[in-house]
């Protein structure tokens, strides 16, 4: 196994370990489980959708956070380091687990969500849904890669909740007033799905870029930091 | 149990000793208040004590030559290398700090593979280097399946200790090693064969140390005031001691100071 294996394989162990995988599968599954159990009109259902997936996105990056601080301060990160591991090679192999159960809350969330409007409104197209979502998906992805990039440079106490704060801003700005950024405007396009495609779309190669970018910053504040 | 993929009767050819590459040498290496233009240059199977004034300016060398912080300026260079990756330097050199870093949830067990893992070793090599490391360290059979957490303080030392070894290093950094565990066998445990190994030890408490090391840097003013050979400090009548050895490091000042008004002149 590579070691940036290893290093997904022990970080996807200390977040079972430690709850936060289930709290992050949680707060997902919610979202889903919302449109389920309060049935309702499809617009005001998905509404709640997706302010719980903008929620469980901003739970993420506050967990990303505290992960990455963590392993700084308890020293995990300098013994993998004098291992021979590097520091990208941390950051990534956080990233991955992170992602990956992210992404699978989001794709039971979305299941369960387009299971349930469906049967209420027969004319809603899957591909729509489907790629609005998957722009969604990216802006969770890059607030990851956020809490990621904030745990690298602050101790934890100050950014789970730089993270949590910054993030939720964000998200909050994007909902309310004129979403500039386009991973933003998929969450914003996801209720009433308009202009589906493209949006999901962009948003989702615009995220993936953005998590890119984010990511390499990370990698560079990890590397400055004391271990 | 510790060795190199070099023949010894290799590294001791005439011919070869004066290429042999110093096993660590720090140049100019600056860090914030801490160092300022410090240089060391360490043999290899040297066994080195280094102290400072103030204390922890010592665990901060060691953290830079671990690659766990970065200079501000200078170069690190161990056998020769400066690269710290594994195709570099990284495989060659371990470290034990005072929080190890190990997962208290894991077992001794799982915690010895998982550094032979990622130190690239083979199957077969991880369990048996596993198995000399934990024998070394005096891993209790009865603790190997149980999580380290549950071993309290020495456990983790123990472990740790046994993980650093594993990958038979050629420099082993150790800061302020094995505190929890009882002296006596804190000081066997640290007595480690082979004599390519080289040992790099800071520690707070110099006299404690004294049977585990040859020779002793003292650092000052964010700089090396001295290497002295421990027979050499004691021919003087000097303890191995903060005190002892401000007052051994006094007289090289004064050289440093005359030498330097030489210059000037």
């Amino acid at each position: 196994m590579s070691q940036a294996g290893i290093v997904t394989g022990l970080a996807l162990r200390e977040l079972w370990i430690s709850f936060r995988l289930l709290l992050l599968l949680a707060v997902h599954l919610a979202a889903g489980l919302s449109v389920v159990v309060f049935p309702a009109l499809v617009r005001p259902a998905l509404d709640r959708f997706t302010l719980l997936v903008a929620a469980a996105a901003v739970v993420g990056a506050a967990v990303a956070a505290r992960s990455i601080s963590l392993e700084r301060s308890e020293r995990r990160a300098g013994w993998l380091v004098t291992r021979s591991i590097s520091r990208g090679t941390i950051v990534i192999g956080w990233f991955v687990a992170l992602g990956v159960i992210t992404l699978a809350g989001l794709a039971a969330s979305g299941g369960l969500a387009w299971l349930t409007v469906s049967l209420a409104d027969p004319s809603l197209d899957v591909v729509a849904f489907g790629a609005v979502f998957a722009g969604v998906a990216g802006l969770c992805l890059v607030t990851l890669a956020i809490g990621l990039l904030l745990g690298a440079l602050l101790p934890s106490r100050l950014s789970v909740p730089t993270a949590a704060v910054g993030c939720g801003v964000v998200m909050i700005a994007g909902w309310l007033g004129d979403p500039l950024l386009i991973p933003l405007a998929a969450l914003r396009a996801l209720p009433d799905l308009e202009r589906p495609v493209s949006i999901g779309l962009q948003g989702t190669g615009i995220g993936l870029a953005m998590t890119g970018l984010v990511l390499v910053g990370a990698r560079i504040a990890l590397g400055r930091a004391d271990l | 149990m510790l060795s190199s993929s070099t023949p010894d009767a290799l590294w001791s050819a005439p011919s070869l000793r004066a290429l042999r590459p110093a096993a660590v040498a720090c140049t100019d290496l600056r860090f914030g208040r801490d160092l300022d233009r410090c240089t060391l240059t360490v043999p290899p199977g040297a066994r080195l004590l280094i102290v400072s004034e103030p204390d922890g300016v010592a665990s901060t060398l060691l953290s830079l030559i671990a690659g766990l912080s970065h200079p501000d300026g200078g170069e690190i260079r161990i056998a020769g290398a400066t690269d710290p990756s594994a195709a570099g330097w990284g495989r060659r050199m371990a470290y034990l700090g005072p929080l190890p870093g190990m997962y208290p949830s894991m077992t001794p067990r799982e915690s010895l593979r998982l550094a032979g893992r990622l130190l690239g070793l083979p199957r077969d090599e991880v369990d048996q280097g596993s198995e000399r490391a934990a024998a070394w360290a005096r891993i209790p059979p009865e603790a190997h399946d149980r999580p380290i957490a549950r071993g309290g303080a020495e456990l983790l030392e123990r472990t740790a200790l046994a993980a650093a070894l594993i990958g038979d290093p050629e420099v082993l950094l150790l800061d302020e090693p094995l505190r929890a565990i009882e002296a006596r066998e804190r000081e066997s445990l640290l007595r480690l064969p082979g004599p390519r190994l080289t040992v790099l030890l800071a520690s707070r408490y110099p006299g404690t140390e004294r049977g585990l090391v040859s020779h002793v840097a003292y650092l000052r003013g964010g700089r090396v005031a001295f290497v002295s050979a421990i027979a050499a400090l004691e021919a003087r009548g000097l303890s191995l001691s903060h005190g002892g050895l401000a007052a051994y490091a006094e007289p090289a000042d004064a050289g440093a100071e005359r030498r330097r008004e030489t210059a000037t002149e």
